[in-house]
């Protein structure tokens, strides 16, 4: 039954789970879903840097409510602890940047999650998605669009850890 | 019992989900598999692709010849070219190297700023992107490059950027 009282959003986003694109990336071990209770959703993004010879992993939690109208509100992600991790310091600038603890606009006191511009509250900060309107949210963009930039993301942290360790 | 009975005597058939990727189309197709029929010819027979296509799994380095066991998804780009011969420019120097078509510009762009091409230190390969030639935005880094080849060609030039595009 309670399928059949599922939201329009809700539909959305599960078929987009459902979809090839998206269990692909499951079956070649990029992510993984760890928790799922719509419109929230925990995932594990895995990535290996094709030349760096390292792999990383992250936890993230996505709140996909009005999907895919409203881009999701993602955010770094304990998934044990039910909680956001203290931000990483021993990364790269890049990462550290993106998982850096920012107030949204307009909100009182608010984290704003992610600080990328496909990440739903970013994207309004300093007009970031009319200005990159590549890594912006639209309603057509599919959820792989989001863990693709995940995993971008993780792949950097990997990236790090090799350099790093070369030095 | 009669069920059981039907799977014992014909196992149900293994269908594989595959979202093609050929010509600028998406092609989804559920495609049953048998043991003795790799997918790729399956692929060919169902969307009547000859042999001038080469069939890749996204973002792998080899030609498709059949999917990885316990695989019920899987994204494969069917291109002209074997191999897209690409030429990053950075700065005053230019790395060649060869690529899949289906290979993603993200994973091009790893290589540029590795130890294998331009060797960025971590400030600057984060804010690295690929641009084509005179465009005022960076590539998707989520395409593949084979859809950049112009026709007729297996070859791709582009530039290696740092600019930062929120500033105009």
């Amino acid at each position: 039954m309670a399928d059949d009282i599922a939201s329009a959003p809700q539909r959305a986003l599960e078929a987009q789970l459902n979809s090839v694109r998206f269990q692909a990336g499951v079956e070649e071990g990029r992510w993984k879903i760890l928790r799922y209770a719509f419109p929230m959703l925990e995932v594990l993004v895995t990535a290996r840097h094709p030349y760096a010879g390292k792999s990383a992993s992250f936890e993230f939690q996505l709140l996909c409510d009005n999907f895919p109208a409203l881009g999701p509100f993602v955010q770094h992600w304990d998934h044990a602890a039910q909680q956001r991790p203290t931000p990483p310091t021993n990364s790269s600038p890049g990462v550290v940047d993106a998982l850096k603890t920012w107030m949204r606009d307009g909100s009182n006191n608010e984290y704003g999650g992610i600080y990328r511009a496909w990440q739903r509250h970013a994207a309004l900060h300093g007009n970031w998605a009319g200005k990159r309107p590549d890594e912006a949210w639209r309603r057509d963009r599919h959820i792989t669009f989001i863990m693709e930039h995940l995993y971008a993301l993780v792949s950097e942290h990997a990236s790090w850890l090799a350099w790093t360790n070369a030095a | 019992m009669d069920t059981l009975n039907k799977e014992k005597d014909h196992p149900a058939e293994e269908v594989l989900q595959v979202e093609l990727e050929i010509e600028e189309k998406v092609e989804l197709l559920a495609l049953p598999l048998s043991g003795e029929v790799t997918l790729v010819e399956i692929i060919r027979a169902k969307l009547n692709i000859g042999p001038d296509f080469h069939l890749f799994e996204r973002d792998h380095d080899e030609l498709l010849v059949h999917h990885g066991h316990g695989r019920k998804h899987i994204r494969v780009v069917g291109h002209r070219c074997h191999r897209v011969a690409l030429e990053v420019r950075y700065e005053h120097e230019t790395k060649h190297h060869h690529f899949p078509p289906s290979a993603t510009v993200f994973r091009a762009l790893q290589w540029a700023v590795s130890k294998h091409a331009f060797m960025l230190d971590p400030m600057a390969a984060a804010k690295a992107n690929l641009i084509l030639p005179g465009a005022d935005a960076p590539l998707p880094r989520a395409d593949v490059l084979g859809k950049y080849v112009k026709a007729g060609h297996c070859a791709l030039v582009v530039d290696l950027t740092l600019k930062d595009f929120t500033n105009g």
